[in-house]
């Protein structure tokens, strides 16, 4: 579907965030200061809607995971981070139609684990308001699921595994009139692509079934909240959601949501 | 050899007695491999099905003036009474107590000033049912225990019986890219329900030259159990409801042909766009040069489907060459095998063949019937494997020739697994199962 467009949109990413670091730099003079390291823990959920087979058919990803993360603030308002994790992935729905029997995968989440980095900069300040920018890349890796296929009259089994990412980049705006908390909300730039791989074999008769899979819609909302009671602690909440076109026509949404905990040192 | 095992009943028999002469006359003569009979469909086609509308029920809506007390006097006056509503709508179901029809009760409730609309409870069906006005009559393709034929005295079928067809057209109904060669006595090519679908005028290596019309009726019956015009208003479905026809005549107007001819069939038809062929056709003598011609074909990547034969002994040649040809075996409506089909170790699937409908030469119907008949033998089994290889085809080309044929193996129904469990050598893996070998198999933990 769109590759071509979700690498121009990771390379303009990239290039805003690029610019934006002596910029963030720049906007919060003067203060300076090293390196502030944080660890966290977080939790994410997303449910997305996903388009497959040149955008025939339809089904939902659910996925939840949980992960550490480390954040870097490399100056005042320009914060790097990484996160590892494990999670699960829902593909229930999808349907594998070249393989020598067609598969209908209901089979549930899967485990997986799952790497990103990302990048959060501060580029304007005006009064109690922030203008900024954030980028982040998820990759999930699936394991490899071995399942039986079933109501045939000879035994047969399906190996099923998937691969995702997730790229999400665009202009975030926070308040930070109150104390402490800082809502802040953000229109991102979000797109989700990835394989999910299922290799038939039934006695002699073989075939694998690469299915290229992506999220529908590509331009989403984020809006939350970040706590910070006490120096050196915050609770980062984040709830999105993402408009898209159903394929039986109307618009549909997709919603996520996150919860991490970070303590710097 | 050919055996007659039906006699005639209740409508016109053709007896292939000419089939049969040239068969004892030439014994090393491929010929047909139907058991001999056809009885023929009488014009106007017999009752009706099954009825239009659930029996005994009718839908209302009142005015919205009415009250419940002029609902209630209505209902009681016409001994009917609500059993179930339909809210949004505000639409009562109505069961009808007393003697009155459903036409009668509608009546009755139209003629009251409080009904909006009263109306039999018309019975809807899934769309994929083709709108083959004979469809109701092939219990191949689904078997709802309808009586199989238009008269008094028609064998009833036990439901469920059959190759699921329906279910498995919900999933993909073919390619028109598809061609189904029929090597056999030809194709009337002009049949109203078989000549937007026959692809060519095809070849005829009998009297050779590029019309490969019927002259039999054999060829007609298998063309169009595998690939009739399906969904077009009248006459009887295909399972292959959008592939194409090719024929080619290679048995004579006796139902016989020699083995050159038929190997040149096979060869023309793999050399001329077939990618499945049908052979309802056999001879107990083998003939390497017809082996040789399905290995010619199956290795261009045709799947020939072929007849098992009707002899109730060892699979007829070229059935028995496997891997080339997939040996069909028959089975009945009730999905017992049938009693005449042959047996081996290269019987591969089972599928209907016995009082199979399908339609017959226009130019050779009796006066009084319309061209379609029904059919017995392993010849009418054939076809409707034929037509499953096609669609299989049709939605995954990149299969090859033995793909297919593990597909159809395992998908098909273990009928007769009470006595012989797993895969025999009457049905082998046993009655093929189109929603089985089509529809994505849900893989769950």
């Amino acid at each position: 579907m769109s590759a071509p467009r979700t690498r121009i949109a990771a390379l303009l990413a990239a290039l805003a965030l690029a610019l934006a670091a002596p910029a963030a730099v720049r906007a919060q003079e003067p203060e300076p200061r090293g390196t502030v390291l944080k660890l966290g823990l977080g939790l994410e959920y997303f449910s997305r809607t996903l388009l497959w087979d040149a955008d025939a058919h339809s089904s939902t990803l659910a996925a939840g995971y949980a992960v550490a993360r480390l954040d870097a603030e490399l100056v005042r308002g320009f914060t790097l981070s990484a996160w590892l994790g494990y999670g699960l992935s829902n593909f229930n729905g999808l349907v594998f139609r070249t393989l020598p029997f067609s598969l209908d995968y209901e089979a549930g989440a899967s485990g997986g684990f799952l790497a990103g980095i990302g990048a959060e900069a501060t580029l304007i300040k005006a009064g109690d308001f922030e203008i900024g920018v954030l980028g982040r890349y998820v990759l999930s890796l699936g394991g490899t699921r071995t399942l039986a296929v079933p109501d045939l009259n000879t035994s047969g089994s399906a190996e099923a595994k998937a691969t995702w990412m997730r790229i999400q980049a665009g202009p975030v705006l926070r308040y930070t009139g109150y104390q402490d908390i800082t809502p802040f909300v953000a229109l991102t730039f979000d797109r989700l692509w990835g394989t999910f791989t299922m290799t038939e074999t039934i006695q002699a008769l073989t075939g694998t079934e690469d299915k290229s899979i992506a999220g529908a819609g590509s331009i989403g909302a984020l809006g939350g909240f970040e706590y910070a009671p006490f120096t050196g602690f915050v609770l980062r909440g984040e709830a999105g959601v993402i408009p898209f076109k159903k394929i039986s026509g109307g618009l549909g949404f997709d919603f996520s949501g996150s919860l991490k905990a970070v303590l710097a040192f | 050899m050919l055996s007659f095992r039906s006699r005639p009943r209740w409508t016109v028999l053709l007896l292939y007695a000419a089939a049969a002469a040239g068969l004892l006359a030439q014994s090393s003569r491929v010929r047909l491999s139907s058991i001999g009979a056809v009885s023929f469909v009488p014009d106007p086609a017999g009752p009706a099905g099954p009825p239009p509308y659930a029996p005994g029920e009718v839908l209302v809506k009142f005015k919205p003036a009415a009250t419940t007390l002029m609902k209630a006097s209505a209902l009681t006056s016409l001994e009917t009474r609500a059993v179930a509503r339909i809210a949004p709508l505000d639409v009562y179901v109505l069961r009808i107590g007393g003697a009155a029809s459903v036409e009668e009760t509608v009546a009755a409730l139209r003629l009251n000033p409080d009904v909006e609309y009263a109306e039999p409870n018309a019975i809807c069906r899934a769309l994929v049912t083709p709108n083959d006005t004979l469809f109701k009559y092939q219990y191949a393709l689904s078997n709802t225990g309808q009586v199989i034929g238009q008269v008094p005295g028609s064998p009833q079928g036990k439901p469920s019986a059959d190759i699921k067809a329906p279910q498995a057209w919900e999933e993909s109904k073919g390619a028109s890219a598809i061609v189904i060669g029929i090597v056999d006595t030809g194709v009337d090519l002009n049949h109203f329900d078989l000549k937007a679908k026959v692809k060519a005028a095809g070849r005829d290596f009998i009297n050779d030259d590029l019309d490969a019309a019927d002259d039999h009726g054999h060829g007609t019956m298998i063309a169009g159990i595998a690939a009739a015009d399906t969904n077009n208003d009248e006459g009887v479905a295909g399972v292959a409801w959008n592939a194409m026809i090719l024929p080619v005549k290679v048995l004579d107007a006796s139902g016989n042909g020699p083995s050159d001819k038929v190997a040149l069939g096979i060869i023309w038809a793999a050399d001329n766009g077939a990618t499945v062929i049908n052979l309802s056709l056999g001879s107990e003598s083998p003939s390497l040069t017809l082996r040789d011609a399905c290995k010619y074909a199956y290795e261009k990547g045709v799947f020939i489907a072929a007849a098992a034969g009707n002899s109730n002994t060892a699979v007829d040649y070229p059935a028995a060459y496997g891997p080339y040809c997939f040996a069909v075996a028959a089975t009945d409506y009730n999905d017992l095998r049938a009693s005449w089909s042959n047996f081996g170790p290269e019987v591969a699937v089972a599928a209907p063949g016995e009082r199979v409908l399908a339609p017959y030469p226009m130019a050779l119907t009796p006066p009084g019937f319309i061209p379609y008949a029904y059919g017995s033998g392993t010849s009418m089994a054939s076809p409707h494997v034929a037509g499953l290889a096609a669609i299989i085809k049709g939605a995954k080309p990149g299969l090859k020739p033995a793909d297919i044929q593990a597909i159809i193996r395992y998908s098909a129904d273990d009928v007769n697994a009470s006595t012989y469990a797993g895969r025999d050598d009457f049905l082998g893996a046993g009655r093929i199962n189109m929603e089985k070998a089509l529809v994505p198999l849900k893989i769950a933990n």
